[in-house]
């Protein structure tokens, strides 16, 4: 299943390729996988479908989905090893956490509540393998 | 005129017209209006109001052309007097035009609507929207050999009106025959009607599969068993009507025309009724998925109500 939410400063484009990348990272989305076509998906969300084309796209050109004639969009890799060396990408994560605690932080929450956050998001994408 | 089947087919002509011009006026009075939003009920009434004029106007209409015939000294030559026969092509913008796009806002099916935009207010439409991921391409209820028979069938039918030409020509003895040129027509008419059809059910059965099934929150499983059964019946029930029972059904028709020219008479009855059948047919089956689906809406809802607000979260939250 995945799950957006309307209404959400996040854009929906950015919300759908969280959410896939979490698929991929909790392994309910294996290697070989096939996703939905873009209109059933944007139709069952009730979303433009050009924005599900352009989840999909980000995910290609990401190297984690391909697409093609006859065999739509199937996962082609994880995402660890979606990326280039281990070190930059720990730096990019890092910095992608940081803009978000810190924006957390603009947004007016505490300390404990960041906190509880980040601990629920951590169960929810290691804990449920 | 003692004839009962002549009295009986005049009957059913002379009320067919009117028949096909209320249609749209009474199926939009019998679905129940489910729209939320006072506006929009109040626009439905409007709209209601303009298809029961246009109704009265049609059906004006028709009587005129049919007192025209009344009064005419040669009704068959009068292309006045003729027309009141296809008065009833009146019910294509009756119905398409005016009745369904009602018949639509009454039974609005999801809160979606095309390109993304919301219908209804936002405080009906739930903040996270859940979607499955399972390509319902992949899952296709039809089976080859349902396929193998339906396309089999359908060849067999061209072969068979084909066959004919093999044969002479000549007159049967009530005096009933049939030209080259007229089975030629029959042949290239059926074998072009039957390539379209196929090309409908194959895109009639992509376009159910790209039909909205909006899930609960939570995602439940006996949600998407509910959406994956209505799927399969709808989908074998469109293959069979359209794909086998429909191509079948012209292929006999158009058969029996060329080998035996003189059963025009029983044809007519056997095609009157076999294609009143199918209409009936489909009809029900249209109308028995209609509330299926009405019924599995009301389950997502249901689920959607008794889950309690921000149970789900999103990865990355809204600050």
């Amino acid at each position: 299943m995945i799950t957006v939410t309307l209404h959400s400063p996040v854009p929906l484009q950015e919300q759908l390729v969280a959410e896939l990348k979490r698929l991929l990272a909790t392994g309910k989305l294996r290697l070989g996988d096939e996703l939905p076509p873009v209109r059933q998906l944007a139709a069952d969300l009730g979303i433009n479908w050009n924005t599900v084309a352009r989840a999909y796209r980000e995910l290609t050109e990401s190297g984690l989905l391909a697409s093609s004639r006859g065999r739509g969009t199937v996962v082609i890799a994880t995402v660890e090893r979606s990326r280039g060396k281990p070190s930059e990408e720990k730096k990019r994560i890092e910095q992608l956490l940081a803009a978000a605690l810190a924006e957390a932080k603009l947004a007016g929450l505490e300390e404990a509540e960041a906190r509880a956050m980040l601990e629920h998001q951590l169960d929810r994408i290691w804990k449920s393998h | 005129m003692n004839d009962p089947s002549l009295v009986l087919m005049r009957l059913m002509t002379l009320l067919f017209v009117p028949s096909m011009l209320l249609f749209p006026l009474f199926w939009a009075l019998l679905t129940p209006n489910r729209a939320v939003l006072e506006s929009e009920r109040l626009a439905i009434r409007s709209r209601m109001l303009i298809l029961g004029l246009l109704t009265l106007l049609a059906l004006g209409v028709w009587i005129g052309l049919l007192l025209i015939r009344v009064n005419s000294k040669l009704p068959e030559t009068n292309l006045w007097s003729q027309l009141h026969l296809f008065a009833w092509t009146l019910f294509f913008p009756l119905w398409f035009g005016v009745a369904m796009p009602i018949v639509r806002s009454k039974t609005q099916l999801t809160n979606h609507a095309p390109h993304g935009e919301n219908r209804t207010t936002p405080s009906i439409q739930p903040e996270t929207r859940t979607a499955s991921l399972v390509n319902r391409e992949r899952e296709i209820s039809i089976r080859p050999w349902e396929w193998f028979l339906g396309v089999s069938l359908s060849v067999a039918c061209v072969v068979w009106i084909g066959l004919r030409g093999c044969f002479a020509f000549s007159q049967a003895d009530d005096g009933s025959s049939i030209g080259a040129g007229y089975w030629g027509i029959a042949l290239t008419a059926y074998a072009i009607g039957i390539a379209i059809q196929w090309l409908v059910v194959r895109w009639s059965l992509k376009l159910l599969l790209a039909e909205p099934e909006p899930m609960d929150s939570a995602g439940s499983e006996e949600l998407l068993a509910q959406y994956r059964e209505y799927r399969r019946i709808r989908a074998i029930g469109l293959f069979w009507l359209t794909g086998i029972i429909l191509p079948v059904f012209f292929g006999v028709m158009v058969g029996v025309m060329v080998w035996w020219p003189s059963q025009s008479r029983l044809l007519g009855w056997v095609g009157g009724i076999g294609g009143s059948l199918l209409g009936l047919l489909g009809a029900c089956l249209g109308m028995m998925m209609t509330a299926k689906r009405m019924r599995i809406e009301e389950y997502r809802k249901s689920l959607d109500a008794s889950l309690p607000s921000g149970d789900l979260t999103p990865l990355r939250p809204s600050l």
